[in-house]
């Protein structure tokens, strides 16, 4: 149980990172955004082909950063200057992707056993180094929201109309968000591949789903409190996530269910987000039992 | 003065749905209010639009001071042409609080940096600017824009829209959506903001009563052509009427 825990709050930790980077595409700029699923291996390979190589951890996590990066550039400049859709946008960059990454290595699957790692031995070690990672990129995103292009980009999600009235581009803002998300989803790639201790060409395969149930999942947390930074709610999620997927594990189920569960967790948390029991407090009793609106029953009391 | 030349614009050009909106449109804005009335169709926000520099004309040229304007884009307008939309929405970032809002304002013009947006010795300043308007908006600068009524939204708008004094000022049916008596308040605030600073606005409207109370002067587009442009103190509300209906 306790083995349970940890190892899921170590991954959850993980995908805090990958969460915080969708969440810039997803929440801020409204932007439907598919290419992390290319840009979390590009990560991973990147990274692997850095350390591979014989270049240091801190190298290796910044080449999988700027690639992470230049994925959000390629497709930013894919929807912008070509006009095409985000969510084909997105799909183009991931396809594309998919065979670059297979170039950085030349295979599908690099082994990490006895290159340079974040992690060690001790998961609980590991678990307060992340944390002290994921509390400073949480830092660094709120103080980069607070500044002026910060406010620029949030204004762009919210009204293209505003942003181009005061003289700006909206696509450079949407790039910069672009750019910013997927350097952090590289950067969670390339964790999660020092944590598997390979990298593999799949490890993408549905990755958006995992950001996306990070993200709702958070949202649900106290949801009515305005109070909560949606950083720290994208954060929450991917460690309530982890820990859902980590028990589900824990009562029996095959890893093989994993992605059928993601799924429902998904679809839970979004159905429990637009659920309203004060709505359905009043169809149950209206509907149900049957009993009256307080103004209808004065009007029937005075007709009888 | 901001001076409009043999404007021509025709929308899907070489179809069937050919629409040849202005043919040949010149036409003088003063540093005063003009309303601009007309029939859906007539090309009252395309001129806007052209104005703004969101469309381009096919042919013609603007001055604005004696300046050729003709070449310069939306983003160079920008800096002297600012806007007030009809929804309220449209001119604020609704999830940023009204603070947040009169910042990104005040910074139009200046390059976005990685400073901070929010500077505490501007804050006086906003608040004076937001006592203007009388809504009592000034002790809600932290509060989401989100949450303000639809007429709050667009008189923070207009704060924002006239914050850094545009040259020119453009009302797109500013008040439609917006209820009989707080379209009155900001008819008000608009006319008030706009005479203190002597800003060339253009106003679209379809009700003639704020037309004639509101604005220096009245034109009547029809069919992409003026039909009538005269003092608004010179011309009664039924013949305002009456021109307007038979544009």
């Amino acid at each position: 149980m306790l083995s349970m825990l940890l190892i899921s709050l170590e991954q959850g930790l993980v995908f805090a990172v990958l969460a915080l980077g969708v969440f810039i595409t997803y929440k801020i700029l409204d932007f439907p955004d598919l290419s992390v699923e290319g840009s979390f291996p590009a990560g991973a390979f990147t990274f692997a082909k850095v350390v591979t190589s014989g270049g240091g951890l801190i190298a290796g996590l910044l080449a999988s950063l700027l690639v992470g990066a230049l994925t959000g550039l390629l497709t930013s400049t894919i929807f912008s200057r070509l006009r095409i859709r985000p969510l084909l946008s997105g799909i183009l960059t991931l396809t594309l992707m998919y065979s670059l990454n297979l170039r950085i290595n030349g295979k599908s699957n690099v082994p990490l056993f006895s290159t340079p790692t974040l992690f060690r031995e001790n998961i609980v070690g590991n678990i307060l180094l992340l944390l002290v990672i994921v509390l400073a990129l949480k830092f660094l995103l709120d103080r980069f929201f607070r500044t002026q292009i910060g406010y620029m980009l949030l204004a762009t999600g919210d009204n293209e109309t505003l942003v181009s009235g005061l003289g700006e581009k909206v696509n450079r803002y949407k790039t910069i968000g672009l750019m910013l998300s997927n350097a952090l989803v590289a950067l969670s790639g390339a964790i999660m591949a020092q944590n598997m201790r390979f990298a593999d060409i799949n490890m993408g395969s549905s990755i958006i789903v995992v950001a996306l149930a990070s993200i709702i999942i958070g949202d649900t947390f106290l949801r009515k409190s305005k109070k909560i930074k949606g950083t720290t709610r994208a954060i929450l999620g991917a460690l309530i996530y982890k820990l859902i997927g980590g028990a589900a594990l824990y009562l029996g189920l095959a890893p093989t269910d994993l992605k059928g569960i993601n799924a429902l967790i998904v679809i839970v948390f979004i159905a429990y987000n637009q659920f309203s029991p004060s709505a359905w407090w009043t169809r149950f009793r209206k509907n149900i039992l049957a009993v009256p609106e307080r103004g209808k029953m004065h009007v029937a009391d005075s007709s009888s | 003065m901001l001076q409009i030349r043999h404007l021509k614009k025709t929308y899907n050009a070489g179809t069937d749905n050919e629409l040849k909106l202005f043919e040949n449109l010149s036409i003088d804005f003063e540093a005063e209010t003009t309303a601009l009335l007309g029939p859906n169709g007539c090309g009252k926000t395309t001129l806007l639009e052209l104005i703004a520099g969101r469309k381009e004309q096919d042919e013609g040229a603007m001055c604005l001071q004696g300046k050729d304007i003709t070449a310069d884009g939306e983003r160079a307008r920008a800096a002297y042409i600012a806007r007030v939309h009809q929804d309220p929405s449209d001119g604020v970032a609704p999830s940023l609080s009204v603070l947040e809002n009169l910042a990104l304002a005040d910074h139009k013009g200046k390059p976005f940096t990685l400073r901070k947006l929010v500077r505490k010795e501007r804050i006086d300043f906003y608040r004076e600017k937001l006592a203007e308007l009388g809504l009592g908006l000034e002790n809600k600068l932290s509060s989401l824009v989100q949450d303000l009524s639809g007429g709050q939204r667009q008189s923070l708008s207009l704060v924002m829209a006239t914050m850094k004094e545009p040259r020119i000022l453009l009302l797109d049916e500013h008040t439609a959506a917006l209820d009989p008596a707080t379209s009155q308040t900001v008819l008000e605030k608009t006319r008030e903001l706009t005479a203190r600073h002597r800003i060339l606005s253009i106003m679209v409207t379809h009700e003639p009563r704020s037309a004639l109370r509101y604005a220096d002067r009245i034109v009547v587009l029809s069919r992409g052509s003026v039909a009538m442009d005269v003092r608004a103190e010179t011309i009664s509300e039924r013949e305002l009427l009456e021109t307007y209906l038979h544009a």
